[in-house]
């Protein structure tokens, strides 16, 4: 019965020690929800569209087609993202949940030409934006 | 196209040059068989890498060389730690970690250094470009070489701390990497400090080469960071100790 007790005593606190590390666990676990995709372009160097609206505080997924037949990559520092997109290929990346805001990214290769931002418009304005581009 | 070029060699470079010289100053008196062993698997990775890039590019719905990528700086840091653990293996596991970052950045060069168009359009830019960043890569690192030389004179602990500092980067970059192919859930950011110290400046573009200096990092990052951080800090006071 003692036994019972003690090994009973030992599991509630171990279990209090294992709170912390599954915690972490599951900050590690990938997540499953669905995600909005957004399409990129690049052509002749240029990012298409240039100036691309996402809905701000939502994980995206970005599809970036490289149209041109060299490499570019994808660099943004305000994302904190960097990518190489091979030449006539194709990358995806994820990016948020994001602020409300402005984020530049630009081509690595050709960052003359190569210019885009991202802008993460707050739920309301995203619905205005999506409502005033529905085809 | 000439700055730029300056800029992408010194990006991927300097990392490795840093990383090289913190370990050059550790295997000093064995300088060449760290040569030796660092250049085989570098060269051979590189080649590996270079020749499936389209291949491994398009494995994983596009996150092929992303996930290779951060294998190899996990590597990088697991190869550090066990150096450090295992006296035995240092030498070894020191120059396959530097071999693990010198496959990423060489491969990420000859990509650029073999753009359609690049070399016919301005070779001499691209030529100039290389020297430019390559002699200022090298230039630091010897400069970062004898200030190692020096601190571990003076304090070993200060060695083991840079050295650490320098195996955490390694594992930053993987979060990054998984974070943006979504292998890892990013969390909050836990700060933001663009406007104090931007990662474009040439301290932050140092410190990010240096330890990893992120403007805002998320939370997962910042955990795991301190976390390696530690181990790695924990194996090289093993490795005084040992002494």
């Amino acid at each position: 019965m003692k036994n019972i007790e003690l090994k009973k005593r030992q599991l509630r606190k171990n279990s209090k020690k294992a709170l912390p590390i599954t915690a972490l666990l599951l900050l590690t676990l990938p997540v499953v929800a669905e995600q909005s995709v957004f399409e990129l372009r690049i052509k002749d160097h240029l990012f298409l569209p240039s100036v691309l609206y996402v809905p701000a505080g939502e994980k995206v997924k970005l599809l970036v087609l490289n149209q041109d037949p060299s490499p570019e990559e994808f660099e943004s520092f305000s994302l904190n993202r960097e990518k190489v997109i091979l030449g006539k290929g194709k990358a995806t990346l994820f990016v948020g949940p994001l602020q409300p805001g402005k984020y530049e990214f630009f081509g690595e290769y050709n960052p003359d030409s190569a210019q885009g931002v991202l802008i993460a418009l707050p739920e309301a304005e995203w619905l205005q934006h999506k409502a005033n581009h529905a085809y | 196209m000439l700055i730029n070029t300056v800029l992408m060699f010194l990006r991927e470079l300097l990392p490795l040059c840093l990383l090289l010289a913190t370990l050059l100053v550790w295997h000093r008196s064995v300088w060449r068989s760290f040569a030796l062993y660092f250049a085989f698997p570098s060269l051979l990775m590189l080649s590996l890498i270079s020749l499936q890039m389209v291949w491994i590019s398009e494995q994983l719905d596009g996150l092929g060389l992303e996930l290779l990528y951060s294998f190899l700086y996990l590597s990088c840091f697991v190869l550090l730690c066990l150096s450090a653990l295992k006296a035995q293996w240092a030498l070894l596991s020191s120059a396959f970690a530097a071999a693990c970052l010198f496959s990423i950045s060489g491969s990420n060069l000859l990509l650029y250094i073999w753009l359609p168009g690049q070399a016919e359009n301005t070779p001499a830019d691209l030529v100039l470009g290389s020297a430019l960043g390559v002699g200022i890569g090298a230039s630091i690192a010897v400069l970062w070489y004898y200030l190692l030389t020096e601190l571990k004179q003076w304090r070993i602990q200060s060695f083991a701390l840079l050295l650490s500092l320098s195996g955490a980067r390694q594992v930053m970059m993987t979060s990054a990497l998984l974070i943006q192919s979504d292998w890892l859930v990013a969390g909050p950011q836990l700060w933001q400090t663009e406007q104090l110290l931007s990662e474009q400046s040439e301290l932050g573009f140092f410190l990010q080469a240096l330890m990893g200096y992120e403007a805002t990092p998320s939370l997962s990052q910042v955990l795991l960071y301190v976390l390696c951080f530690t181990v790695l800090f924990w194996c090289c006071s093993l490795m005084e100790k040992k002494r």
